[in-house]
């Protein structure tokens, strides 16, 4: 990897009666990566294991071809973690939990602090329990953000947030990956998040990876619903990504390009298409998986 | 050492009304006691004395309760998780934790000289910081047993460790003989310089077997 990134080697982690991986992936610098999955698809315990928190059972994370696995603690200066409802310590106020994380990143920017704040609209005096989950998910991402931080690991942050918080969050995170180059990973069960934040999809069934690419190669399929059944020239078909039955029919997921017969086929059908969506492309492997 | 600070520093805001309440009110308290006792009644220095071993004896449970909160907290709330996603190595939280009981013992140990005036009634120097270190290390022992174990063992194990100390210093109590011996080495200045040294020497095995066995737990069993 040329300018350093994220790479992810075999990643396990055997619990017991749950195993995720092997998992490997590259996420080169300045790319947002979603991730997705049911849950207990192993998402959690991919993220953690990336940032450190978990003694894997195999594998080997590196960023910029250092490892950043568990005692490798200095490596963490430019790597944030922040979970679905921060944990952090209800008996201090917003701005002593500021200070707290400042004195520990040796790279703390305090007018990007400021600035969040500002856009956050998080009072210091405020005690952090007192704090909505949306507030709460603003200070998370504020503590992971407020330095110069290099990967920035984000699990379903966005969950429980009212429409407005998500929106914030969002266009926050598209900023930090456009405008000053972080490498994200968001682990999100929203669609949305992953549409409107990444460039890359990772989908994970039961431990496992199933689809890995980018959000431009998602928008490139195609999905065509067919109200009654599928014709035989698709049924087999190998270009067919995935497929499901929904209210309105079968839904398939395939490339664009498709042979004479099967438009042909398609059109008698009286089948509706339109462009694949990630929503459209994670149950297709539901369905397959 | 930056780090260290920054967790103790922490722990103190958070724990501070708690803390500041035993570490002032007790000696404070005491002191209270004593000058309420008539200066020139001669029951009045075995009252202090009394109050004093008694007040020793009170403090080191709670004293091990506070250093069990400190970890369990962290546990329980999963603060731990968040530590472990900063840049903090393993020994940096297990040594902070060693720390924050070390600094309560500290000033508890300065606003009881300075309350009382001295070490305290019936007791010489020696005496005083043999008490202060074997209480810090049972504290330390209370941290030990957290840091190993995750389940209610860890909490109630400590308590268990100092009633069998109780229990096997019954029989001793009871022979004039042995309480002698106690009391003549108790008043040797040299075998409190065995007793620092045998603090000193639990207190670094107790740190680092609570590092082995931190640094080999996951943060959080995480699966969703």
């Amino acid at each position: 990897m040329g300018n350093g990134g994220l790479v992810v080697a075999g990643l396990e982690k055997n619990y017991g009666e749950f195993t995720l991986g092997p998992v490997s992936f590259e996420l080169t610098r300045g790319r947002a990566m979603g991730l997705l999955g049911s849950n207990g698809a192993g998402k959690s315990t991919l993220l953690a294991g990336v940032a450190g928190q978990l003694t894997l059972s195999r594998g080997s994370v590196a960023w910029n071809a250092e490892g950043i696995a568990r005692p490798a603690w200095r490596h963490r200066e430019y790597v944030s973690y922040v979970r679905d409802v921060p944990v952090l310590y209800s008996e201090l106020t917003v701005g002593q939990t500021v200070a707290f994380v400042s004195r520990l990143r040796p790279t703390w920017r305090q007018d990007r602090a400021n600035e969040l704040l500002d856009v956050f609209r998080l009072d210091l005096r405020k005690p952090v329990n007192a704090l909505s989950r949306g507030m709460k998910a603003k200070l998370g991402l504020l503590l992971a953000a407020s330095h110069d931080v290099q990967l920035l690991l984000l699990d379903e942050v966005t969950a429980g947030v009212d429409p407005d918080t998500r929106d914030d969050i969002q266009r926050f995170l598209r900023g930090l990956v456009v405008n000053h180059g972080v490498t994200v990973i968001v682990s999100s069960h929203i669609f949305e998040d992953v549409e409107q934040v990444t460039d890359d999809v990772l989908i994970l069934r039961r431990g496992a990876p199933v689809f890995a690419g980018t959000l431009t190669q998602v928008q490139d399929l195609v999905t065509v619903t067919l109200p009654d059944h599928v014709p035989p020239a698709l049924r087999l078909s190998p270009l067919i990504v995935g497929s499901w039955a929904g209210p309105d029919g079968t839904t398939l997921v395939m490339p664009p390009a498709l042979s004479a017969e099967q438009e042909e086929s398609l059109r008698a059908a009286g089948a509706v298409r339109r462009p694949a969506s990630v929503r459209d492309l994670y149950f297709a492997y539901r369905e397959r998986s | 050492m930056n780090q260290i600070l920054t967790l103790v520093w922490k722990d103190l805001l958070i724990h501070w009304r708690m803390a500041g309440a035993l570490v002032v009110g007790w000696p404070i308290g005491l002191r209270l006691l004593m000058l309420m006792s008539p200066e020139d009644s001669s029951a009045a220095r075995p009252l202090a004395g009394v109050t004093a071993m008694l007040s020793v004896g009170t403090v080191t449970p709670i004293g091990m309760a506070m250093a069990s909160w400190l970890v369990e907290q962290e546990r329980t709330k999963e603060t731990f998780a968040w530590l472990r996603a900063l840049p903090l190595s393993d020994a940096h939280i297990v040594l902070s934790k060693f720390a924050i009981v070390l600094a309560f013992y500290v000033l508890g140990g300065v606003a009881w000289l300075l309350a009382l005036g001295n070490v305290g009634p019936a007791m010489s120097a020696p005496q005083f910081l043999s008490a202060w270190a074997v209480a810090f290390v049972l504290a330390s022992l209370a941290l030990l047993f957290q840091f190993i174990s995750t389940s209610r063992f860890g909490t109630t194990t400590p308590a268990l460790f100092v009633f069998l100390v109780f229990l096997a210093a019954l029989p001793v109590s009871r022979s004039p003989d042995a309480v002698a011996t106690v009391a003549r080495w108790w008043g040797d200045p040299w075998s409190h310089a065995w007793i620092w040294s045998g603090c000193l020497a639990t207190e670094v095995v107790v740190v680092w077997i609570s590092w082995f066995r931190f640094r080999s737990q996951d943060a959080a069993r995480v699966v969703a």
